[in-house]
């Protein structure tokens, strides 16, 4: 039904492993030195920490016991109060200021593996939003056609959200869990290897389960994610399109299907979560399982080796007492608490990863190709009248032609004469929707198609600056391929007003400037004068430094369209291509949008598509278009004495309709 | 080694968006008006039907907890009779009674912590649908008034990510709610009964760490506030970004968007930084209170334990070993349930905000709302504007409709004329109640609109407004906004008459094409012509064409004009247009200017009377040399 970045229905498996290495291959490779810092600081820390908990058996070991027993053999030898326990409060003072050492290092790392994993996470996902931001900049326009902006929009914040908790307070809890389960194992297999086997045996299911678990709860997680991006998609449609729901009394409708969406989304997220709730408990409380078959095995095996008279011990090389035994219960207690806390983290982790299967499918969108190597690039007149390439801008521009075989670069001017031959295309290869296109403007030539609604004249314009590419025939630019044109450097030469208009947050000045970045206000004011819309902008308390906010809504959709007219006309294109540019202005005020139109116009090779009589009359030739095809061609008196469609549709007239 | 190169000046990185439902002090610090209670207890009372799980989940959490606490208590007994074989025989019966129980008592724990883990989720994710439908529900009914004071953006994250953020604080706090004091007063009370002249440190240690623990919320929290408002326009930007990928693409813009893009980033990023710097002392500071508590319990336990009386033969130590290592697991005990208060704690803070922006939206009171009893039928078409004059709410002072009064009968086709911004759309938009009058009053069917049941009214009439939407769906699905229940015969009889019908048959799907968001896979021509005949479905009493055919060629607009007059007799018509051949018909002909009605006539009287709408005439038709045979 709709359209999801990603149609996977679990984590693909292989890819899981893959995708981990990608994220930590960023944080490496852009905070190397902090990243190693963090490392070893969690290491360190743990360390300091597995340390701090030997410090108190230690402390009772090796002071209070001896200093109890000094008391009792004192008393029992009838010599109360004869004793020294300097020694011992001594051996307690040199404990206390190592543990106060110990405890300052694992705590000053503490601090830094935190805020330094933090610094890291943090730097990651801004890399991340960039990486998204600067690949979806370069994906064909395709690409927009088939995703809802919601659902876009849902990678760049809930989806990059669910990496912060991961790489900032999971993923060191996740080293820190394990430097501690080495450093206890290592322990431990110097205690008793015979019980240290035990445990990792013992460990095998409480990881298979783990397994399971989480990769039933990614599955869900991964759901949860898709359908947080779809509801942000359908939330994001029908807020932008709430006037036609108030109009249409589509609200109580809306509400249903906004509830199937919202069910959906609390199913999954109800099951991922389910699944992730379970691993806590679960691993816990099999740490005390664990706890409980040490004892026993421990017991059983003192049993035994009692019953063969210490041939078992012997045999093995280890002593089997019982103190042995209550040591590797209290290490076994220090090997699950950090299992505990790896379990806690998977909740997130897991998440991550469904959050990451649809940042990366973003990223690895193949980008729109460019495999253009003709330039354009500012030039001067030679002394043979060809252009000489120059650095510095002289407003005379020509396309700089390196040649495969060897032979010299060329230079042309860019002039601005195109040509299509016998071009096909179709937005899909089934579906062919322009046929047979042939057309020559010349330069400063004003080309105007016209014809009903659908018929592809769009369509046209947009193979012009290639948002897609032709099927079949030949697209000349100056006489080059188009498809040889570096793609930023046709489109510059390109200059478009659009059907929609499209305006960004910020002033009018700044929008205006859009076009050519380095303008001066003196510029911006002369195209905003040229479009006719420096009279309105004066009139707005804030003139040119008036925001746009919202996408420029609040201005008429007139308004906003003189605005993108001014913008077209700062950039100074050789080409312009007006697609119905001047459809919601009204007639009075694009009589005199009309003039400074025509002042822009002149010199330049222009496209008007357009359904208005005044705009089209005067074009040195009109293309009347029909279900993809060019029918009927010639100047506006030509077609008039046609009485063809061109006639029909510019009086009406009824009697004559084929429709 | 950092590519960061932000100022931490608070002018850069103030957000550009600011909702109107969030105000500031003078250093850019949110006002609430919201106690964290109140927003709690708002929070609360969308629990619904999930309030049973919620009770649920506390009530497993208290019982697993409670084998949690037993479980280390059995655990002393079963070392203890392993610790005493170092000098007798091991019982390995008693051995095995008490490793049973512990056993039982893990079963029990793991069948509780499940049941709780369950009962957590499903609260939890039920609240967040539940406060998600609160939300969406609310801004159907909200007018374009209250619309604007939100961004589309905005309302977006606070659907989504917000609501997230909230689930997510609430399992966790859900689940450690009870788990942190239980563990925390048992572990007190056990040092008490254990030795309570220690047990004292315990009771210095906690206050210190809580007034740490309020001190870092107090920085981190407006922090966290300034975050999520810059997500706000982060997601304004990639919105932006997207709607307007031509644009960009056509002038080559990227690195200009990558650049604006970055800096937005960049703040959040550098913001981010600046809480963890914060909240990384948390974990330290929390360890170090209670390293200095077992530091504590070492140096006065080594004291009493080599204190004693000696009374008889016997000689009777104040405290013994075991009592310490008790004590010192206690402190362990302590610092768990400190780190899990942390935990909710920093999970409180990081989602009060969140919390505050969704309660704003649905305690939003949306300012045009249907009258109680109100008229459920509109008779007829007649169409009356009384002396009607009109502001926007954040414009006062400027009057876009002045004192407008217009008396139309049903079935009367008006046309409208007149410059960009004289206020044609918001003129018809009181009809459907849009916006309501500031002055004066409209009616409909000779009713005040205000009186009628605003379903009805929207109900008999139709408007095709300037800038249309289709919506991701079939043709059909999207037709059907119009009439729910229209057979196929109908849609193709609207379609007809808007003169879709030949384009649609066209596509090889036909009715079930599937249009994409914001109907860009059809040409504007055509969009427009499906509003029509969407709009021709509801049957309406009125019927408004807002500028829709602009993108219509001028022999479609006159074959629709002329299905509309011949299909829909009785239906009052207004048609907006710029096009003087669209208009020229009309019964009556407006010609607006600045807010006001300046003229008002037929065509031939107009060409008479009013020399702008001679001007215009003349400046689309009178020109040419083949006009004059339009009809």
């Amino acid at each position: 039904m709709s359209k999801q970045i990603n149609k996977k229905e679990k984590l693909p498996k292989g890819h899981t492993l893959k995708m981990i290495r990608r994220v930590f291959a960023i944080e490496i490779k852009h905070y190397p030195v902090r990243f190693t810092f963090a490392f070893l600081c969690i290491i360190i820390a743990a360390v300091c920490m597995v340390f701090a908990t030997v410090f108190t058996g230690q402390v009772i070991d090796s002071c209070i016991t001896p200093m109890v027993e000094k008391i009792t053999n004192a008393f029992s030898n009838g010599m109360v109060g004869s004793y020294d326990l300097t020694p011992e409060f001594e051996l307690l003072g040199i404990l206390v200021g190592i543990f106060v050492a110990v405890i300052a290092v694992g705590l000053t790392c503490d601090y830094f593996y935190q805020y330094e994993m933090a610094y890291v996470a943090q730097g990651t996902q801004k890399i991340i939003r960039d990486d998204l931001f600067n690949h979806m900049q370069d994906l064909p326009v395709s690409f927009f056609d088939r995703h809802t902006r919601g659902d876009i929009m849902s990678i760049y914040s809930n989806d990059v959200d669910t990496l912060r908790e991961a790489l900032s307070r999971s993923w060191p809890m996740v080293v820190n869990s394990a430097a501690t389960i080495l450093a206890v194992l290592v322990t431990m297999f110097l205690t008793n290897w015979i019980l240290a086997l035990c445990t990792i045996a013992l460990s095998i299911p409480t990881i298979f389960f783990v397994k399971a678990i989480a990769s039933r709860s990614g599955k869900h997680f991964l759901g949860q994610q898709q359908t947080l991006a779809e509801a942000d998609g359908y939330v994001e449609e029908l807020i932008n399109g709430q006037r036609v729901v108030k109009v249409f009394n589509y609200e109580e409708r809306n509400k249903k299907a906004f509830d199937k969406v919202n069910e959906k989304l609390r199913q999954e997220s109800t099951s991922a979560n389910r699944y992730a709730n379970i691993l806590m408990p679960v691993v816990n409380q099999f740490s005390y399982v664990q706890y409980i078959a040490i004892a026993l095995i421990g017991v059983a095996l003192i049993f035994a080796d009692q019953s063969v008279d210490g041939a078992l011990s012997a045999a093995v090389g280890i002593s089997l007492s019982t103190g042995v035994i209550v040591e590797f219960l209290l290490l076994s207690r220090s090997f699950t608490r950090p299992m505990g806390q790896l379990a806690q983290q998977t909740n997130s982790i897991v998440m991550a990863l469904a959050g990451l299967v649809r940042i990366l499918d973003l990223i690895d969108t193949p980008l729109e190709t460019d495999e253009g190597y003709v330039e354009l690039v500012n030039a001067k007149e030679g002394e043979d009248g060809n252009p000489v390439e120059v650095e510095e801008r002289t407003g005379k521009w020509a396309w700089k032609h390196p040649h495969t075989d060897g032979s010299p670069t060329t230079y042309t001017w860019l002039r601005g004469k195109i040509n299509f031959y016998d071009v096909d295309f179709g937005y899909t290869p089934e579906k062919i929707v322009l046929h047979n296109i042939t057309l020559y403007a010349e330069p400063g030539q004003k080309v105007a198609f016209v014809g009903p609604t659908g018929a592809g004249k769009t369509t046209i314009t947009n193979l012009i600056n290639r948002f897609y590419d032709i099927a079949d025939g030949k697209i000349r630019y100056d006489d080059i391929n188009i498809n040889k044109i570096k793609k930023a450097d046709l489109r510059r030469s390109l200059g478009m007003v659009l059907q929609e208009t499209e305006l960004f947050t910020g002033t009018i000045k700044e929008n205006i400037r859009f076009g050519k970045l380095d303008a001066t206000d003196e510029e911006v004011i002369a195209a905003a004068k040229l479009a006719n819309a420096d009279r309105f902008i004066t009139q707005l308390p804030q003139g040119y430094d008036t925001m746009l906010v919202k996408a420029g809504t609040n201005l008429s959709q007139g308004q906003r369209q003189l605005i993108a007219i001014a913008r077209c006309a700062i950039a100074d294109p050789p080409v312009m291509i007006l697609d119905e540019a001047t459809s919601s202005i009204d007639s009075r005020t694009e009589e005199m949008v009309q003039k400074g139109m025509d002042a822009i116009m002149q010199g330049r090779t222009v496209f008007v598509i357009a359904h208005r009589l005044s705009t089209v009359k005067n074009s040195d030739v009109i293309m009347v278009l029909e279900n993809g095809r060019i029918t009927e061609r010639g100047s506006h008196d030509e077609l008039l004495e046609k009485k063809g469609k061109y006639y029909q549709l510019y009086t009406g007239n009824s009697i004559q309709a084929k429709e | 080694m950092s590519t960061s190169k932000a100022k931490t000046n608070s002018q850069d990185n103030a957000p550009r968006f600011r909702s109107a439902d969030e105000e500031f002090d003078e250093n850019g610090m949110p006002i609430y008006h919201d106690s964290l209670i109140g927003t709690v207890k708002s929070l609360w009372a969308h629990i619904g039907r999930y309030k049973k799980d919620t009770f649920l989940t506390w009530l497993f959490v208290a019982l697993e907890t409670l084998g949690e606490i037993l479980i280390p208590y059995i655990m002393q007994y079963l070392v203890d009779e392993i610790d005493v074989a170092s000098t007798e025989t091991i019982n390995i019966g008693m051995c095995f009674l008490w490793g049973g129980i512990m056993l039982l008592l893990a079963v029990f724990g793991v069948i509780m912590g499940i049941l709780a883990g369950f009962f957590a989720a499903s609260s939890s994710a039920g609240l967040g649908a539940n406060l998600r439908q609160a939300m969406f529900y609310k801004i159907q009914d909200y007018s374009f008034t209250n619309i604007d004071k939100f961004s589309t953006s905005s309302i977006v994250t606070r659907t989504t990510l917000d609501v997230s953020n909230v689930q997510f604080a609430f399992q966790q706090v859900v689940r450690s709610l009870l788990r942190a004091p239980m563990l925390m007063i048992f572990a007190m009370i056990m040092a008490f009964v254990t030795e309570w002249r220690l047990a004292f440190i315990f009771v210095a240690v906690i206050p210190v760490i809580g007034a740490v623990l309020l001190f870092i919320a107090h920085f981190v929290h407006p922090l966290f506030v300034k975050i999520f408002r810059t997500y706000d326009d982060l997601n304004e930007d990639v919105q932006e970004n997207i709607a307007g990928i031509r644009a960009v693409k056509a002038f080559g813009r990227q690195e200009e968007q990558k650049k604006r893009f970055g800096d937005t980033s960049e703040v959040i990023f550098d913001k981010f930084v600046r809480v963890e710097k914060i909240l990384a002392f948390n974990s330290p500071l929390m360890q170090i209170a209670s390293y200095i508590a077992i530091l504590l319990l070492c140096y006065f336990g080594a004291q009493l334990i080599t204190s004693y009386t000696i009374v008889g033969d016997k000689l009777l130590f104040e405290m013994s070993v075991g009592e310490l290592s008790s004590l010192l697991s206690y402190v362990m005990q302590i610092l768990i349930a400190l780190m899990l208060i942390t935990m909710i704690y920093t999970m409180v803070v990081m989602s009060r905000n969140s919390a505050e922006r969704i309660i704003h939206i649905i305690e939003e009171v949306p300012d045009i709302v249907s009258p109680e009893n109100g008229i459920k039928e509109v008779k007829n078409g007649q169409v009356d504007f009384n002396h009607v004059r009109f502001h926007f709410k954040d414009n006062p002072e400027n009057d876009v409709l002045k004192d407008i009064d217009l008396h139309f009968y049903s079935g009367e086709t008006i046309g409208i004329v007149g410059s960009t911004g004289s206020s044609k759309s918001t003129l018809l938009s009181m009809l459907a109640r849009l916006y309501d009058v500031t002055d004066g009053s409209v009616m409909v069917g000779g009713e005040d609109v205000r009186n009628y049941d605003l379903h009805a009214l929207r109900e008999a009439v139709a408007v095709v407004l300037q800038k249309n939407t289709l919506f991701k769906g079939t043709i059909a699905e999207n037709l059907r906004w119009g009439n729910e229940f229209a057979t196929d015969e109908q849609l193709k009889e609207a379609c007809d008459i808007a003169q879709a019908s030949s384009f649609i048959e066209g596509f090889p799907d036909k009715y079930e094409t599937m249009i994409v968001q914001g109907g860009t896979n059809v040409s504007g021509g055509q969009k427009q012509r499906l509003c029509i005949a969407r709009a021709l479905l509801k049957s309406p009493k009125i019927l408004i064409l807002d500028d829709s055919t602009s993108a219509v060629d001028t022999h479609t607009d006159s074959l629709i004009r002329k299905g509309l007059s011949t299909k829909f007799p009785g239906t009052t018509k207004f048609i907006v247009a710029e096009r003087v051949l669209s208009v020229k018909d009309c019964d009556t002909i407006l010609v607006m200017d600045d807010g006001k009605v300046i003229a008002q006539g037929t065509n031939d009287e107009l060409m008479e009377k009013c020399p702008m709408y001679k001007e215009l005439y003349e400046s689309q038709l009178g020109g040419g040399d083949f006009d004059v045979q339009a009809d």
